[in-house]
């Protein structure tokens, strides 16, 4: 069913703008001229984030962190299979899906471990990647407040998700 | 965002300074083609979807998408230029519909609006919202654990759902409470 949803807004777009003029060609090709300009201007901090991302993984300081914080984290009821999703998950999607399929294959994808980790995974976001591609054309960078509170509220909800897969 | 990529570059060097210091180069050469990569798949997406949301923006599609988000969108953000709630009602639906990639260009167009109205409220309202993920359904990880042989796949939906509205709604509050107009 919702494989159908996008090529019948698709359709609908087309048809209507035809109706309304026609101009679909000339358009269309306007967006697509600031496709470029837009990669173009995301790029410096892409390549800041994920060079960051990677001395973040490669050097240790993550799993330093990740063995240091165990305990922290399993207070809040976190299991600590589940701390290096945690922990991954606001700096790289890629690399925390890796982490997802890798616990999903060591604990069995039905249990509570993996069905944790998906909702981890669903429920939260690459919170400094966000922050470094949405700002990409202001002249401010972002300020650390609404950073912090992200990652609180992601934390929040990844303590939620380990409470909710019990129950559920 | 400096000084978080002040402290994590600083230390990471360090310490792989001290383990295998010839294979700097290498890990930070690693990290830029991943980011590479992710710019040539960035612009093949653009490419396709920025084209389509031209369309959708000169076409009564926008502006009634606008319209019905005005209500919510006024009430969480605050008073926004048209211009912006227009680019925000974009960026909410498709990420709400999971379509990340299609966000993005109409969560740009939108942070740099609202700084030409120097409304830093709406801009931090809309980074912690979409930072803390919205998205309804999370096909992919469905997906992920159908390919894992899961007994039932879509068994996942309810309690992200939940964690996801849990993250949201302590970012809006958080920022509704400590980042003051």
């Amino acid at each position: 069913m919702s494989a159908y949803i996008i090529p019948i807004l698709l359709i609908a777009l087309f048809v209507y703008t035809l109706i309304k003029g026609g101009k679909s060609y000339d358009i269309f090709v306007e967006g697509v001229k600031k496709a470029f300009p837009l990669v173009l201007s995301i790029f410096p901090y892409l390549v800041a984030v994920f060079i960051m991302t990677f001395l973040f993984d490669k050097s240790g300081l993550s799993s330093a962190i990740i063995d240091l914080s165990a305990d922290f984290f399993q207070f809040f009821g976190i299991d600590k299979a589940l701390v290096p999703l945690v922990l991954l998950k606001p700096f790289s999607g890629s690399g925390s899906l890796s982490i997802l399929s890798n616990i999903m294959s060591t604990y069995g994808v039905d249990s509570y471990i993996a069905r944790c980790a998906c909702c981890i995974y669903g429920s939260s976001e690459t919170v400094f990647y966000v922050g470094a591609v949405y700002y990409s054309k202001c002249k401010n960078k972002p300020p650390i407040l609404p950073f912090i509170i992200s990652l609180i509220s992601n934390f929040v909800a990844t303590v939620f998700a380990c409470f909710i897969c019990k129950i559920l | 965002m400096n000084a978080i990529f002040s402290v994590i570059i600083i230390v990471s060097l360090i310490m792989l300074t001290v383990i295998s210091p010839s294979s700097i180069l290498e890990v930070m050469s690693l990290g830029a083609s991943e980011a590479v990569k992710l710019s040539m798949s960035l612009l093949v997406v653009y490419s396709v979807w920025l084209g389509v949301f031209e369309l959708i923006e000169s076409g009564a599609i926008g502006r009634f998408l606008a319209k019905i988000l005005c209500k919510p969108i006024n009430f969480i953000f605050g008073k926004t230029d048209e211009k912006s709630a227009k680019y925000i009602s974009l960026n909410l639906s498709s990420n709400l519909l999971g379509l990340g990639g299609v966000a993005t260009p109409m969560g740009i167009e939108a942070q740099k609006t609202l700084e030409d109205h120097n409304n830093t409220f709406a801009q931090n309202m809309l980074f912690v919202i979409t930072a803390s993920s919205i998205q309804l359904l999370p096909i992919s990880v469905i997906g992920l654990r159908t390919q894992f042989g899961s007994q039932s796949a879509q068994d996942i939906i309810l309690p992200t759902l939940l964690s996801t509205l849990v993250s949201t709604v302590i970012g809006i509050l958080l920022v509704k409470i400590f980042c003051k107009k």
